[in-house]
């Protein structure tokens, strides 16, 4: 009987961001006092955050409509590349802004819920928004690499 | 035995062997972001060494270029000044993702729950230097945007000024523009 009662409240011990263990019966305090208010207030700022950056790719799909016409006027193949690295822009922008406001969201619930499946999730979202500024970065850093090696191996010349 | 009452506990004692209580699954994924955020924050940091140089080097063409860009007046004292202010804020928060990305890691690998809130101080810190920063950018284009000259009052038509009549004969018209489309 006494074993049992114990591998019944080892079964209740939850930990952070553990979605298997925390489906049926929500753990109470699981986080302190401290803890639940410097992840609130992460919580906030990240929302902010992506609030801004929604707000960024707004206006940036309104700069791209309003360029359209410029470009038609100038006919020019560079508008072409222009418009290709423009919605790049906006697509990575939009996700950007995404994962950031998910991320604040989800760790706000998980300290007012006392939800670990909450805390799970922020973590993919601010996983993503690293790797949404980090990756484009990596292709550039490395491209830049190799243009730099091609113009020692073959002269600067080539790429003027 | 109850681990949130051993840890708010150890929290509350300084964090000496704090129970980690972090799911295997959200300890994967921290570890990476922590690992994407150090990796970040040693590009921004070269970045920032960059633009010092480019700051030491050629401090009077880059003036001349954000002049052109923003239309605000950067000129002298002042805009070294705004400058040199801007690339310290930039490495602060340069070093905020970094701090935030070692201290996470290193608070998952040593199961320590204390260090791994001291990184997420680090991204709350870094969170709120990037919302000044967007605002502070969303400002400065809202004002080029009034320090730009009204397009909309500038002449559409070429509108030729009468010449002196010098020796007393008459003036060949200039066509205007309308006859000429």
């Amino acid at each position: 009987m006494q074993t049992n009662q114990n591998s019944m409240e080892d079964n209740n011990t939850t930990n952070l961001g553990d979605s298997s263990e925390f489906k049926e019966t929500p753990r109470q305090n699981y986080l302190s006092e401290s803890q639940k208010q410097l992840y609130s207030t992460t919580g906030n700022y990240a929302k902010y955050v992506g609030f801004i950056l929604y707000a960024i790719t707004a206006f940036s799909v309104f700069g791209i409509y309003r360029s359209m016409n410029i470009m038609n006027q100038l006919g020019s193949n560079i508008g072409i590349w222009f418009f290709v690295m423009m919605f790049i822009m906006i697509i990575l922008y939009f996700f950007l802004a995404r994962s950031a406001h998910k991320f604040g969201s989800h760790i706000n619930n998980a300290t007012m819920t006392d939800n670990p499946d909450d805390f799970y999730r922020s973590s993919s979202h601010l996983l993503a928004f690293f790797q949404l500024i980090g990756i484009p970065m990596m292709i550039i850093i490395v491209l830049y690499g190799v243009m730099i090696l091609f113009a020692l191996f073959f002269g600067a010349s080539r790429f003027l | 035995m109850d681990t949130n009452l051993l840890l708010d506990d150890d929290i509350a004692t300084g964090g000496q062997g704090a129970p980690f209580n972090l799911a295997p699954g959200a300890k994967e994924k921290w570890l990476n972001a922590g690992w994407w955020a150090k990796f970040l924050g040693v590009v921004f940091l070269v970045f920032a060494g960059l633009m010092g140089i480019a700051l030491v080097t050629a401090g009077s063409a880059l003036m001349f270029y954000m002049n052109s860009a923003t239309k605000l007046p950067f000129e002298g004292g002042l805009g070294i000044a705004f400058v040199v202010a801007v690339l310290a804020f930039f490495i602060y928060w340069a070093l905020e993702l970094w701090k935030f990305g070692n201290k996470v890691r290193a608070g998952i690998k040593t199961d320590n729950m204390m260090i791994f809130d001291e990184g997420v101080k680090h991204l709350r810190r870094y969170f709120l230097i990037l919302l000044v920063f967007m605002a502070l950018s969303i400002l400065m284009q809202i004002f080029s945007l009034f320090m730009t000259p009204d397009l909309g009052n500038l002449p559409t038509q070429f509108e030729p000024t009468e010449l002196p009549d010098m020796d007393g004969e008459p003036v060949e018209e200039v066509p205007s523009v309308d006859t000429l489309q």
